[in-house]
């Protein structure tokens, strides 16, 4: 939900180097969680860049990431992404390597996807190699839980 | 009368909107597209969750529904979309590419500008302006519509908005114009065609021709489909010369049985009045017998069926005319004036393992006004009939017995009781049989007082007689090659004696009864009549063979001959009033040929030649070569002598045949001559063009148009816009009348396109 | 000249009891092919119990379990063949044409869907047509006689070429 903003973030992960020198990025790697009120971010590492507990940008990577998040109207939002890089100042999160999005109304499916949390904007291209952006749009008659 | 199909052959495969071979497989059909997910393809995609742009070769897909487009914005709450750029749509019903279209999934709502289109089920394609279409629904605006393959516009609808509905398969347009080649040939405000060939409930194909008789001919047939077993077809027909006739057809199928009920009703029918002794006297000014004026004209005819049980049924076959011109003036017999009388049959029938019996009414009605009463059969009112026989060991035994109450508008009638008790013994091996067989006929009648006086005065006369005979067989084989095909060669060697004593039977009445057609048939025969009021008196063995050739792997025959011959041992005395009794010594012989070498060849022969009055009695030949699918060649003699009298019957002479030239030109030609009275009965001689979608014939015809004998002439011209409609006289059936094997289906009895089991058996067994 | 007196028509004996369906309930064409089966030594399988009384010509009877000979078809035809000066027909050609399949135990169809037409002709004078209906009739019993004949010699000498092939197949090591 966009209340999820200003809710703290947690993130748990089985190994971490925490880096206090300012631009230098912390690493954790290994079933990291983040959790920022209903957003949860699974991934295998992390690096957070943060200065003095401000956390400005995470790239995750995982095989794959994880994001779930229930949105305004109540419907759940699951993204999957080889790579997620989000910028939480632009609140901007740059998904690459077979994303897919899914949520009750429809998915999307992408070789990249740029997707702004705020606006649920999104925008994806075909990749080079031909991967296409793919869509589907359940009926409203049959929409699940 | 079923759609004649349409044959599409010489059209060009590609379609005018060819199929998108993007489009995949549709993932169900119209019916429950709605209810599918809709797939969206592209090389990006931007927008929220609600609204998004699709661009780079965007490809949707919902059920049945295919949108291939350069950019596709939609919207998925709303379900509306735009899509623009090298648009093309396909679905169950059409094809089409267009600049732009716009619409909404959810109400299934589209509206697509600057198209060209094509309909699935019957070629029909063309350009328009904008279409708005709903599921089977789309209105068309400034469109044309054709058949023809774009390249060859061979003509064209042009209207100002074209409807059509695909649930109903019609099409409706407003304000067209007809033009076939460049020439605008008809302007029609409101034109209904069909734009498929499902049979359902509304206008099926209209006729419309144009001849002396009728004038301007318009029929529009209406189909009702009531129910899966019941249906009607309501066809009101307008002919300007003669008024406004109505023709109805109820057909009924049920659990025990079916049937069907037609009429035709055309009240004050206005040609008498316009021609009034064509029905008073024929052109040689001699006048008909019974002259009549009709007005109100009609015919009615009920067929049906019904099965009581498992041994008895009852059938019927009604039909009645208002008039003796009726079969001329509507030409509804398929065999053009060849038919004089109608015929109506009522009963009930019954078979058992032993026995079969009916009890059945005939009726005859005169259809021909150059005939009177006189020359119909007698009525049979009631007519019962018992067949029994019963296998005893060796022998069989039985008894056929008839009683029939004979009634004739003219003649005096009479009832007659003819039971025939046999016993006989069946022996038979694989390649032999004997059969001796014993009867004893004995026939009695009750006929009324002055016919009895005519005939000595005995008003309840009657005949008993024995009749034996032996009917013998033999069956050789032998397997040969010709030509490297391997044959199964008969020789079936057969003989019959029959013996019937004398008996005097100048007092019984003739009331069903003349000397049978002497054929191969006649050589086995207990009896020279057709009837049980003459049983000819016998001495006489019959000798004949037969030889076949079958082909061993299909199991067809492709060649039989067969020759026989009866001696008569003694002369025979029983004779017809005004037949010359049958003299001692040797009948003609009978010769019987078919020979059918390949299935493009087919020459049937029968030839009698009478040795003690020297010469022929008959020779009649009948070949018939077919040439690529199309085309055919006729050819027939038939010179046939009165085997008492010996003076010439029929000796005619029919050659006919339809050329095709190529896949486009044909022509076709018939001349059938009469050399008895060196008169023609029929010529013509015609051209067909034919393409993709339309066809013209000109046929020149002189032919037989009434009964007075004399022929007429008259040039036939049809045009036919495949799938239109056609203008002109209906050539393709007085083609198919005239040239047999004009329609292949014609050539056989049981079309081999339709012998599935849904035809069924209309021509129930006649007995 | 090599002619051999013919032998026993003989069907496969792994056909089992051959049922002669048709597709009109009173077809006398049946009755007469049963009798002659029976007469050859043909086990038969009384039809009467399995077919419906008027079979819906639109929903074809499921026959398998007995090995069926299938009479399709029967329908008769009068083709005029001769005109008189008055363009009225005065002679006819009476056409009775039978489609019908051999099918075994298990639906396969061991003669192939096939049609024979007989024809015969007839004089019917139209002035006077007294005894035309006589003579058809008779000409109706004759023809059903000879399609008997002529379905069993097309069955004879069909089932004749296969056992042939089959024993040449077998012969061969």
């Amino acid at each position: 939900r966009s209340s999820d903003r200003n809710q703290p973030i947690d993130i748990s992960a089985d190994a971490g180097v925490m880096e206090q020198a300012a631009g230098k990025p912390s690493i954790v790697t290994g079933n990291v969680v983040i959790t920022q009120g209903s957003l949860v971010i699974n991934s295998s590492k992390g690096t957070v860049y943060s200065n003095d507990g401000d956390v400005s940008r995470v790239i995750l990577t995982g095989s794959p990431v994880r994001l779930q998040q229930t949105q305004d109207n109540g419907d759940p939002l699951t993204v999957n992404a080889s790579q997620a890089d989000y910028n939480l100042n632009t609140d901007i999160v740059v998904l690459t390597g077979n994303v897919r999005i899914s949520q009750p109304s429809g998915n999307l499916s992408a070789p990249s996807a740029t997707y702004n949390m705020s606006t649920g904007r999104f925008v994806s291209q075909a990749s080079s190699t031909g991967g296409r952006v793919k869509m589907r749009f359940v009926p409203k008659s049959n929409r699940g839980g | 009368k079923d759609y004649d199909h349409l044959d599409w052959g010489l059209c060009p495969i590609q379609d005018a909107v060819p199929r998108f071979e993007d489009a995949g497989r549709p993932s169900s059909d119209a019916l429950n597209r709605l209810g599918q997910p809709t797939d969206i393809e592209g090389d990006t995609a931007e927008g929220d969750e609600t609204n998004q742009t699709f661009s780079g070769n965007v490809n949707l897909h919902r059920g049945d529904q295919f949108l291939g487009t350069d950019n596709l914005q939609y919207n998925d709450e709303t379900g509306d979309y735009e899509a623009s750029g090298s648009v093309r749509y396909q679905d169950s019903n059409l094809r089409l590419r267009a600049a732009h279209a716009s619409g909404n999934q959810e109400s299934d709502l589209h509206t697509v500008e600057d198209l060209r289109y094509q309909l699935l089920s019957r070629r029909g394609n063309g350009v328009a302006n904008k279409i708005t279409f709903q599921g089977d629904l789309g209105t068309m605006a400034g469109a044309t519509y054709s058949t023809c393959p774009p390249e060859e516009r061979r003509w064209e609808v042009q209207a100002d908005e074209i409807r059509v509905d695909n649930a109903s398969g019609f099409a409706t347009a407003h304000n067209a114009k007809l033009r076939i080649g460049k020439v605008p040939v008809l302007y029609m405000p409101y034109f209904k065609f069909p734009i498929d060939d499902r049979r359902r409930t509304g206008l099926l194909y209209p006729a419309i021709s144009l001849s002396g008789r009728n004038g301007f001919d318009y029929k529009q047939p209406y189909y009702i489909n009531l129910a899966p077993n019941y249906d009607a077809t309501i066809t009101p027909r307008l002919m300007s010369e003669r008024g406004l006739a109505v023709a109805g057809e109820f057909r009924w199928l049920y659990e025990r049985g079916n049937g069907i009920v037609q009429a035709n009703f055309l009240p004050n029918d206005r040609l008498p009045a316009n021609d009034p002794d064509r029905y008073l006297h024929d052109d040689n000014g001699n006048p008909y017998p019974e002259p009549e004026s009709p007005d109100n004209r009609g015919m009615f005819s009920l067929r049906n069926f019904h099965q009581f049980n498992r041994q008895w049924w009852a059938s019927s076959n009604l039909n009645w005319v208002s008039d003796r011109h009726y079969l001329e003036d509507f030409n509804t017999s398929r065999y053009g004036l060849a038919e004089y009388m109608v015929t109506s049959t009522a009963g009930l029938y019954g078979r058992g393992k032993y026995w079969s019996a009916s009890l059945s009414a005939d009726h005859y009605q005169i259809a021909d006004y150059t005939l009177t009463e006189a020359s119909l059969p007698f009525d049979r009112l009631p007519r019962a009939l018992f067949e029994y026989n019963r296998p005893f060991g060796k022998f069989e035994t039985g008894l056929a017995a008839e009683l029939v109450n004979f009634r004739h508008q003219v003649y005096d009638g009479g009832s007659r009781l003819d039971v025939r008790p046999y016993v006989s013994m069946p022996l038979q091996g694989a390649s032999w049989f004997v059969t001796p067989k014993l009867q004893y006929r004995y026939t009695t009648y009750q006929i009324d007082k002055d016919l009895a006086a005519r005939l000595g005065g005995n008003s309840s006369p009657s005949r008993s007689l024995p009749i034996a005979s032996l009917d013998a067989g033999m069956y050789y084989d032998r397997h040969v090659q010709i030509k490297g095909v391997k044959y199964l060669n008969t020789l079936e060697p057969r003989i019959y004696y029959l013996y019937t004593p004398y008996e005097d039977q100048s007092d019984l009445p003739t009331f069903d009864t003349v000397p049978f057609t002497f054929s191969w048939g006649q050589l086995f025969r207990d009896n020279r009549y057709t009837g049980a009021d003459r049983q000819s008196d016998a001495n006489q063995l019959t000798t004949a063979l037969t030889t076949r050739f079958i082909s061993e792997d299909t199991g067809q025959e492709r060649l039989s001959l067969s020759l026989g011959q009866i001696r008569y041992f003694k002369g025979v005395q029983v004779a017809m009033p005004g037949e010359t009794p049958l003299l001692q010594g040797k009948s003609a012989y009978v010769a019987e040929a078919s020979f059918a070498p390949t299935d493009r060849w087919l020459v049937n022969s029968s030839y009698q030649w009478d040795p003690k009055r020297g010469g022929r009695d008959l020779m009649s030949v009948r070949a018939r070569y077919l040439m690529g699918n199309q085309g055919v060649v006729n050819l027939a003699y038939r010179h046939r002598r009165s085997p008492v009298t010996s003076e010439d019957l029929v000796k005619q002479a029919d050659f006919s045949f339809l050329y095709p030239i190529n896949p486009n030109w044909s022509v076709v030609g018939r001349h059938y001559y009469s050399l008895l009275d060196n008169k023609t009965i029929e010529s013509l001689a015609g051209v067909q063009w034919e393409s993709c979608c339309i066809a013209a014939r000109v046929v020149a015809r002189r032919y037989l148009r009434d009964r007075s004998g004399n022929l007429d002439d008259a040039i036939n011209f049809e045009f036919e816009l495949k799938g239109l409609g056609s203008a002109g006289q209906d050539t393709r059936r007085i083609l198919r009348r005239s040239i047999l094997g004009y329609d292949r289906d014609d050539l056989y009895l049981i079309p081999p396109a339709l012998n599935d089991r849904t035809t069924g058996n209309d021509a129930k067994d006649p007995d | 000249c090599g002619f051999k007196p013919r032998s026993a028509l003989v069907l496969p004996d792994d056909l089992g009891p051959v049922l002669v369906a048709s597709q009109d309930p009173n077809s006398r064409l049946a009755d007469a092919l049963e009798r002659r089966l029976a007469a050859a030594g043909i086990p038969l399988k009384d039809a009467e119990a399995g077919s419906p009384l008027n079979p819906d010509p639109r929903k074809p009877v499921d026959y398998t379990g007995n090995a069926v000979l299938d009479l399709k078809t029967e329908r008769w035809g009068d083709l005029p063949i001769a005109l008189d000066s008055q363009g009225r027909a005065q002679e006819n050609s009476l056409r009775y044409a039978v489609v019908f399949e051999v099918r075994d135990a298990d639906g396969k169809v061991t003669l192939p869907e096939q049609t024979i037409e007989l024809s015969r002709d007839y004089v019917a004078s139209p002035t006077n047509s007294i005894g035309t209906e006589g003579e058809r009739e008779v000409l109706v019993r004759e023809m059903q006689r000879d399609m008997v004949s002529s379905i069993l010699l097309r069955i004879d000498t069909v089932y004749r070429r296969i056992q042939a092939e089959s024993a040449q197949a077998k012969a061969k090591p």
